[in-house]
């Protein structure tokens, strides 16, 4: 007799950043959004955002996290707060015995990071950390390394910029005012999507982002990173210098296996591009190199009047979502593991870190991911 | 007309650019040439690295010719501050320039730097895949290729790095090398140059990417292919910027004709040599070296 799969009820462990997890586990029809729940300690934003959300869904928000666990008989986690409540989200859900899908970044803070990885290690739920592994070209070129049509790869290169931006301009405001509070910028991006820095704790575009070009060269090539080497800067936006924090950063990476790579990273300003940000990624190989445009394939779209924001260069067939989506059922299914676990999770969070302390120090520094931890 | 003897250039190419000069008549001479146009040109110009002997420019100096070093410097400052001083001392131009500066996508990118379009570089990214077959696996040295690139970097940022890191990692073959440099200027301006050797394609990729407060330029091999369909099979062909040495000569011929001297020439060749012995210090030490420009 032909069984159904079975279908995954998740919770959507707030939603106060990004909705778009949520809503890209939802694409699969594995999944199904059956409730929104968060701590009630939060910030009245914060139930606001939540049940803002759950109306749009059709489910209930309950601000009592254990609680909409038990109750609502759910499978899957999706967890998506501020940066510095990530890991004790996940690790509350993981000890429920729920998996976990977590936007990034995993952690802000290194012990949460290993408490973390502990925590899914022990209880063997599947966690998956939300990225962009599976866009056209990025699944491309994992096919053409994989068939070994450029050989063996021995350096990879990543620009990563998105062409947006973060409130005033460095050294637009006037003298004497008071510095921009990240947290309070952060909520109020929320309504263009540009908050992927929330969190009370400033966070440079290292920490934000980095975790997709990173998540490129890391299921492109299996490599792991060992050293850095990093510049950066606020070169662009207020928030951003008045916080200490990147919006422009450089790394030199030095991966396991001799293989050697680069990184090119920043919020760079929407003025930079037509199109929200040049992504590319160039690998060698010991017979022949891929060079590809992340963005596509796309299509241009021009017309009088078009608003300055909207992109001229429009991405299609992306079916990142779904993939990630399917990927993390196969997980659950056969106990496997996913594109980006906890521990590669944890190795780009621990190469992100040595690139910061990198930046302070103006040394390289050496890499502890999560086998040395 | 100014006459200037060309060494370093094959014959067509010195034609072809003479035919685009104005105020100028090119001659082309063989290395280590002592002929007939060399010894009447008032005006020589090295236009490769192979053909720019020192022992050759001092003797044109010392002619009284007006020299173009229009070549990835390979020799130590030292011996640039002779030739210099040998300049000075006859009374005519020596002007040291790298070929790349002359691209029409660098100049481009450089006039928007100069006019402001763009404000403070915060990153310069250049990346350079180039055919194994034209590395010397023998030599210690930096490839010419990465020179001129690190050169550019720093000629678009508008200032010397203060730090340098870079690695080398070589691949099967003795070709196959990488070689990373990531350069730190005062204010937080960076910049990452990466030479890879391509094998075993005698094809090449390069990518200049000029990071900046009010802007970004992009200059790269990827958008600037085309696309050829053949035999069942694609290949993406690219269209060269054009004749470099015209514009090389142009700039130098209206130096010249100026009156420029000696003294009015660019001294980043000396920032160039001193950045380029902190890159391979850094690379054999594994560390990053700070970089002191006078």
């Amino acid at each position: 007799m032909w069984t159904p799969p079975k279908r995954f009820r998740c919770a959507v462990l707030s939603a106060l950043k990004h909705d778009y997890v949520a809503r890209g586990v939802a694409v699969h029809p594995r999944f199904e959004l059956v409730v929104v729940a968060d701590d009630r300690q939060i910030a009245d934003w914060g139930h606001a955002r939540n049940q803002q959300f759950a109306d749009v869904l059709g489910v209930p928000y309950v601000p009592d996290i254990e609680r909409a666990l038990a109750d609502f008989d759910v499978d899957v986690a999706i967890v998506s707060p501020e940066a510095e409540r990530h890991c004790d989200l996940s690790i509350r859900a993981a000890r429920a015995g729920k998996h976990v899908v977590q936007d990034k970044p995993l952690a802000t803070q290194r012990s949460e990071a290993d408490r973390l990885v502990r925590t899914i290690d022990e209880t063997g739920v599947r966690f998956l950390m939300w990225n962009r592994n599976f866009l056209p070209a990025v699944n491309e070129t994992r096919r053409q390394i994989a068939e070994g049509v450029i050989g063996r790869p021995y350096a990879i290169h990543s620009d990563f910029y998105f062409a947006k931006d973060a409130g005033p301009r460095k050294g637009e405001r006037l003298p004497g005012y008071p510095p921009l509070n990240w947290h309070a910028h952060q909520i109020a991006s929320h309504i263009d999507g540009s908050d992927g820095g929330l969190g009370r704790e400033p966070m440079g575009e290292l920490a934000i982002e980095a975790i997709y070009p990173l998540g490129y060269i890391e299921s492109l090539l299996g490599t792991r990173v060992e050293r850095v080497f990093a510049r950066s800067t606020a070169h662009f936006h207020q928030v951003y210098a008045d916080n200490n924090v990147e919006d422009l950063a450089s790394v030199t990476l030095e991966m396991s296996g001799g293989v050697l790579g680069s990184l090119a990273i920043g919020r760079i300003g929407a003025a930079s591009h037509s199109s929200g940000g040049d992504i590319n990624l160039v690998v060698h190989g010991d017979r022949g190199t891929l060079v590809v445009n992340e963005a596509h394939p796309g299509v241009g779209i021009y017309y009088r009047g078009q608003p300055a924001k909207e992109p001229r260069q429009r991405r299609v067939a992306s079916e990142n979502d779904f993939l990630l989506a399917q990927n993390f059922a196969e997980a659950i299914d056969s106990g496997g593991r996913t594109i980006m676990d906890a521990r590669t999770s944890y190795d780009i969070f621990a190469t992100c870190e040595a690139a910061r302390e990198s930046c302070r120090s103006g040394r390289p520094v050496n890499v502890v991911g999560a086998t040395q931890s | 007309m100014l006459r200037i003897a060309v060494i370093g250039a094959g014959a067509q190419e010195t034609q072809n650019a003479g035919s685009r000069l104005r105020g100028a008549l090119l001659e082309a001479c063989g290395a280590g040439s002592a002929g007939e146009p060399l010894q009447t040109a008032q005006a020589v110009a090295f236009v490769s690295r192979e053909a720019a002997d020192p022992d050759a420019v001092a003797r044109a100096l010392s002619a009284r010719q007006h020299v173009l070093l229009a070549t990835v410097i390979g020799s130590p400052p030292q011996q640039l501050d002779r030739l210099s001083q040998l300049a000075s001392e006859q009374g005519v131009l020596l002007t040291i320039t790298r070929p790349d500066r002359a691209l029409p996508s660098r100049r481009l990118i450089r006039q928007q730097i100069e006019n402001g379009k763009l404000g403070d570089i915060g990153l310069v990214r250049i990346c350079r895949g180039e055919p194994a077959s034209k590395i010397d696996s023998s030599s210690p040295r930096l490839p010419s290729a990465l020179i001129s690139d690190i050169d550019l970097a720093i000629w678009l940022v508008g200032r010397a790095p203060e730090t340098a890191y870079a690695v080398q990692r070589n691949g099967q073959q003795a070709e196959q090398r990488c070689i990373q440099v990531h350069l730190g200027f005062s204010g937080g301006g960076m910049a990452l140059v990466t030479h890879t050797s391509v094998w075993p394609s005698q094809d090449a990729h390069q990518s200049v990417s000029v990071i900046a407060a009010g802007g970004a330029a992009y200059s790269d091999g990827h958008q600037n292919r085309q696309l050829l369909f053949s035999n069942g099979s694609a290949s993406a062909p690219i269209a060269d910027e054009g004749p470099v040495l015209t514009a090389l000569l142009s700039d130098f011929v209206d130096q010249v004709q100026s009156g420029g001297s000696c003294a009015s020439h660019d001294p980043s060749w000396r920032q160039l040599a001193i950045v380029v012995a902190a890159v391979e210090q850094s690379i054999a030490s594994g560390d990053a070296v700070p970089v002191e420009c006078p």
